[in-house]
């Protein structure tokens, strides 16, 4: 079921009176969401929800045994059969096919039979796995504690506004909030709707509209001229930015509606002066993930320099395989590790003076290398993105499509990013509900989703993922 | 009520609209509305005025007249809403000719193919005086092909040969709801707001748990097996007596299209073309090939004869290029060989 389906939204009307009804009775909320959240997930396959059931009890015990546990080995073995099982999951239905099709003549040069098999990439399993291995990590860690109740660590799990496409939510920002009951308050209310209204507009209005003109570019790379070829990248930056933290903003407010905060997950990524920056404001939940359960493990930056750059590179080539599993989303991570990398030799070698020039350079530099990136990440083969970047820096002559309405959104965007860059953005676009043209302002972004509803079933981008 | 009032202006701008239809008094056939205007925006960017008997508003006064005239059938391609009327195929060869030595009359209906024409070009020959011939345009092969038609707009078919007539020309006209509310809808262009209530109300809700890859394909019937050349002399022979005027047909091809990163200049319908084209011979009828006239323009211009500034660059409709090469090639073909 997508944010942007009528189904949607009576369901979610339906949930909403459930919770009116079950008012002051907490524990019936929450049987009452955790029911709706797998009804959620049947609704796209039921019989993945096994896999929901498993990670969930698995990370459960897991996380009781570590707490009980005091040797040091035991802890580890427990921490060891989460990560087998979760990782395990992920690995089979995600990259199985993927591994053997990249190494089939290396495993059929020692004799192994190989042959790739027909399986269905589950939606969400990136994201549900590593919000639950958060939970047993951070126990590990003695960070948290495990949590008594089965009901509130399923509901984390599966809490449908988050389930499939994240934000990937950690146990100790969650957990807490299942604690106390939620009243459904009216401010809520509207701070949920105003998220939720645009996400729908980013996604339906903008990104599905983006994607008609960027799928029909990539789909012919190297058939368009330079200019064109620069326009789509730059579409494509913009499509996939709207369209996830479109979804973003309706999980949250979704979320928000019914009193729980699930933390941010973008903040205007495309303002950032460099790499390090952009990946603290572009898909926040996923690289802070990175940070703290891939990044430091590894040893961070307490180690050698040389060690450190190997951290970042090694770090940003998985959060690559992590969105995908072919070997563009590898050299997409690769190419941001690298874009780390030289972003903190800079910072250790550069002069330390914070000019406009080194700003403005900076953010030259980094929109380049993200926009070069994104060409990477959505072609389907090297080739593919190898045409379109020599159409991008070496032209040669090819056919023409300045869509109108592509730059149209390119101006938009760079307004509303110049607005937030001199700090007006957020009191002029989330007005008071007091505000007189709060009312307009959002049924005017719902009456353009709704009468500019593309035709057509347009998924989520990072629900491939 | 401000924010409905801005989508509704927005709406006006940007969104497509469909006039009523009505059956003409003096034809008896389905036509828009007289005086109603088509505005076209999800593909090109074009407003049509239609005037009597389903004409553009233009063509009126020498429709009327004894002024020779030749008659264009089509499909969408020749309807080409996403023009304005003066950069249609007829108005740009009657800006051309103006009238030497016909003049061209725009007879386009989306969807419709060869069988339809046959069906309502009587009504056309009894009403209008001055017709010297039929140019049909054939954005494809798949308009002479039998199957190909619609259940709605008629349809060619084999074994034996015979043409069938389309529900569309027996519609019996607006129900209440239609004759109450649609001139209202239109003059209060709510005609989006419509669009809206019918999306929702034929929205294919489903409410059930699922399980994905689990439909399969339906197996689709085999056609018969049917010998193209006899059943191609079938309906030109049919075609042929429902008017004493001439035929020209106007193959327009699918190329030059992009494909797999080259632009593609071969067209995989060329042989059937060619085959049409021969019967086409056989028979006394014209046939003008646009391949080559497409393919120089590309070659000149680096232009493509489809695909507009909101749409993919070589496909969907003609462009006012593509438009502008057809009537040229109309022209010169009638300025030489006359028919």
């Amino acid at each position: 079921m997508i944010f942007s389906s009528l189904e949607f939204i009576l369901f979610f009307a339906f949930v909403l009176l459930g919770l009116a009804s079950l008012r002051n009775n907490h524990t019936g909320r929450k049987v009452l969401l955790l029911v709706a959240s797998y009804y959620f997930y049947a609704y796209w396959d039921w019989r993945f929800l096994s896999l929901i059931w498993l990670s969930t009890v698995v990370d459960y015990v897991v996380g009781k045994r570590l707490a009980l546990a005091t040797k040091e080995t035991i802890r580890r073995r427990w921490l060891l059969v989460s990560l087998t099982v979760n990782l395990g999951l992920l690995g089979y239905f995600k990259y199985y096919n993927f591994f053997i099709d990249s190494f089939k003549p290396l495993v059929e040069s020692i004799g192994l039979h190989s042959g790739s098999l027909d399986i269905i990439l589950p939606v969400g399993i990136s994201f549900y796995t590593f919000q639950t291995l958060s939970y047993t990590i951070d126990i590990y860690r003695r960070n948290i504690k495990p949590r008594d109740s089965f009901l509130d660590f399923a509901l984390f799990v599966g809490f449908f506004p988050q389930l499939v496409a994240g934000p990937i939510v950690r146990a100790s920002h969650f957990l807490p909030q299942l604690e106390s009951y939620k009243p459904l308050t009216r401010a809520h209310f509207f701070a949920g709707f105003q998220l939720f209204t645009y996400g729908l507009f980013k996604k339906v209005f903008i990104a599905d509209r983006l994607a008609m003109f960027s799928d029909n570019v990539f789909a012919n790379p190297g058939a368009y001229d330079s200019p064109t070829s620069w326009l789509v990248a730059v579409a494509y930056s913009m499509q996939i930015y709207f369209d996830f933290s479109g979804y973003s903003d309706m999980a949250i407010g979704v979320a928000r509606i019914m009193g729980y905060d699930l933390g941010e997950n973008f903040n205007f990524p495309y303002l950032s002066k460099s790499p390090r920056e952009f990946w603290r404001r572009w898909h926040i939940s996923l690289s802070s993930w990175i940070r703290d359960y891939l990044y430091i493990p590894l040893g961070g930056s307490w180690r050698s320099p040389a060690r450190t750059y190997v951290n970042l590179l090694f770090s940003m080539t998985l959060c690559g395989l992590w969105h995908g599993a072919a070997w563009t989303f590898v050299a997409w991570g690769a190419l941001h590790g690298l874009a780390l990398a030289k972003n903190r030799l800079w910072m250790q070698n550069g002069p330390k003076t914070d000019s406009k020039i080194i700003k403005m350079t900076g953010w030259v530099l980094t929109m380049l290398s993200v926009i070069v990136g994104w060409v990477i990440f959505r072609s389907p083969s090297f080739e593919d993105a190898g045409l379109m970047l020599r159409q991008m820096f070496f032209p040669e002559q090819g056919v023409s499509w300045m869509n109108p309405f592509v730059i149209f959104i390119l101006v938009g965007t760079v307004a509303v990013h110049i607005l937030e860059y001199i700090g007006k953005w957020n009191s002029w676009a989330f007005p008071s509900s007091s505000r007189w043209y709060s009312p307009t302002l959002l049924f005017s972004l719902l009456w353009l989703s709704i009468m500019f509803f593309p035709d057509g079933f347009n998924p989520f981008i990072y629900f491939q993922f | 009520m401000l924010s409905t009032l801005f989508i509704w202006v927005v709406c006006i701008i940007f969104l497509n609209t469909y006039p009523r239809i009505t059956r003409d008094s003096i034809l008896g056939e389905i036509v828009p509305v007289p005086g109603s205007v088509q505005r076209w925006r999800s593909e090109g960017w074009g407003n049509t005025h239609y005037g009597q008997h389903g004409l553009l508003a233009e063509e009126e006064s020498f429709a009327l007249s004894d002024a020779p005239k030749v008659l264009l059938w089509g499909d969408s391609y020749v309807q080409s809403l996403q023009v304005s009327n003066d950069k249609k195929i007829a108005s740009v060869f009657n800006s051309m000719s103006q009238g030497n030595p016909y003049y061209c009359l725009t007879l386009g209906q989306g969807g419709a193919t060869v069988p339809y024409y046959y069906f309502v070009m009587p009504s056309y020959m009894k009403k209008l005086s001055g017709i010297k011939g039929h140019a049909i345009l054939l954005s494809g092969m798949n308009d002479v092909l039998p199957y190909r038609g619609s259940n709605r707009l008629g349809r060619f078919l084999p074994a034996p040969w015979r043409l069938e007539d389309g529900t569309y020309r027996s519609w019996a006209g607006p129900n209440w709801k239609g004759a109450l509310f649609g001139p209202i809808i239109e003059y209060l262009e709510l005609t989006p707001f419509l669009n809206l209530y019918k999306k929702i109300k034929n929205y294919p809700f489903r409410l059930l748990p699922n399980m994905v890859n689990g439909a399969t394909a339906k197996s689709q019937p085999t056609p018969a097996s049917y010998d193209l050349d006899e059943g191609w002399r079938f309906l030109l022979s049919n075609l042929q007596q429902q008017s004493t005027g001439f035929f020209t047909f106007i193959y327009c091809p699918e190329t030059p299209l992009i494909k797999q990163s080259i632009v593609e200049f071969e067209d995989r319908e060329a042989d059937l073309a060619e085959q049409f084209k021969r019967i086409c011979k056989e028979k006394g009828i014209s046939f003008i090939d646009m391949t080559d006239p497409f393919k120089a323009f590309y070659l000149k211009e680096n232009k493509m004869t489809r695909g507009f500034i909101n749409s993919p660059p070589g496909t969907g409709h003609f462009n006012e290029h593509g438009l502008r090469l057809i009537a040229q090639a109309l022209h010169k073909h009638f300025a030489e060989v006359g028919k």
